[in-house]
């Protein structure tokens, strides 16, 4: 027996702002809500076809639920309703948090290849240059571009995204770490004076803002597209019942 | 809801929902058929109510959910918390006072 699509409703929901796992356990409990519906109409001595149209009609109408759903800010995800929490100030501690995690790694890696005497110097010192460019030039991409993409995803205005890919860049280019055979050092400043803040932002900060905004552009397609693949399986699907 | 979506009966649908889970815990359908049960059959709450309702109080924490399996199909069961009581207890007071005077509107109107 066919079950109705909630595919629409729950792009709507998404949209408007409902939190995913709200929007989730919604899909579902009016999948089974109709499933009892649909019991309760071929107990009744309903056929097939005329029990399910039964079931869809008292199941009711999907844009008045969207607009009552739409209708209650508790319900609405946090990026909805604190946008300036998450894309403004979360940024400012996650990428001193994720640096420093990785430094405690590098350092940790360090301290355990050199006392097991289980790499060269010059491996080691490689190692550690690696993860050196992955901290300074990778993560703050990554985590720019997951927080544009988080941004995305929750319908939010797009200016949120780009200010925190804008704040996350800032973080990556104004912070520093170097690599010495004995020593690890990582650091954070930045200067005002043109000679110093124009490298910064050229060599820097806008490269980051480039690719992270890139990044979140290609995953959000990805994601969309994959979205839109599986509703089209669910559809087809149904069409074969 | 049956009759209306006035404003006077806005509190109505989660007053019922309340008063019902308080006697046990619930899933969307169950609790639907209690509503016209109890009712005798004169009000329904719409799944566009119902559900908007169920999940607003969760949200604000008069409710709690839990996952359970009935007939191999997984239902969320709904059941009151102590801020649910409080609420309840705060919409049935308010709705014996509306429920009195307009008893006593009509009864005057009646004389």
């Amino acid at each position: 027996m066919p079950e109705p699509q909630f595919a629409l409703l729950r792009r709507r929901l998404l949209d408007g702002g409902i939190a995913p796992r709200r929007a989730r356990r919604l899909m579902h409990e009016l999948r089974a809500h109709f499933a009892d519906l649909l019991a309760g109409q071929l107990q009744a001595g309903l056929a097939g076809p005329a029990a399910a149209q039964a079931a869809l009609q008292r199941l009711g109408d999907q844009e008045a639920l969207a607009r009552q759903m739409l209708a209650r800010p508790e319900l609405l995800s946090w990026s909805r309703r604190w946008p300036w929490a998450i894309y403004a100030l979360a940024p400012l501690p996650l990428f001193p948090a994720m640096f420093s995690l990785l430094l405690a790694t590098t350092v940790g890696i360090g301290w355990v290849t050199q006392k097991l005497q289980l790499a060269s110097p010059a491996d080691f010192l490689s190692l550690m240059r690696a993860i050196r460019l992955f901290a300074l030039y990778v993560l703050p991409v990554m985590l720019a571009a997951a927080m544009a993409t988080l941004a995305g995803r929750r319908s939010v205005a797009p200016g949120w995204g780009l200010l925190s890919i804008a704040l996350l860049a800032l973080w990556g280019a104004t912070t520093n770490m170097t690599v010495l055979p004995h020593l690890i050092g990582a650091g954070v400043g930045m200067s005002l004076h043109p000679r110093v803040l124009a490298p910064l932002l050229l060599y820097r900060w806008l490269p980051t803002v480039v690719a992270a905004t890139a990044v979140s552009t290609i995953s959000l397609r990805l994601l969309r597209a994959r979205e839109h693949d599986s509703q089209v399986t669910e559809n087809g699907t149904d069409a074969t019942c | 809801m049956s009759g209306g979506n006035s404003a006077f009966m806005a509190g109505v649908p989660e007053l019922l929902i309340l008063k019902l889970l308080s006697a046990r815990e619930m899933y969307g359908y169950e609790l639907a058929k209690a509503v016209q049960v109890a009712s005798g059959e004169t009000l329904s709450l719409g799944e566009g109510v119902l559900y908007p309702v169920l999940h607003g109080l969760e949200a604000g924490g008069a409710l709690r959910a839990r996952t359970g399996l009935v007939s191999g199909r997984r239902r969320i069961y709904y059941s009151l918390t102590v801020r649910g009581r409080r609420r309840l207890q705060a919409l049935s007071r308010r709705w014996q006072q509306v429920a009195g005077a307009v008893d006593a509107v009509m009864g005057g109107a009646h004389a």
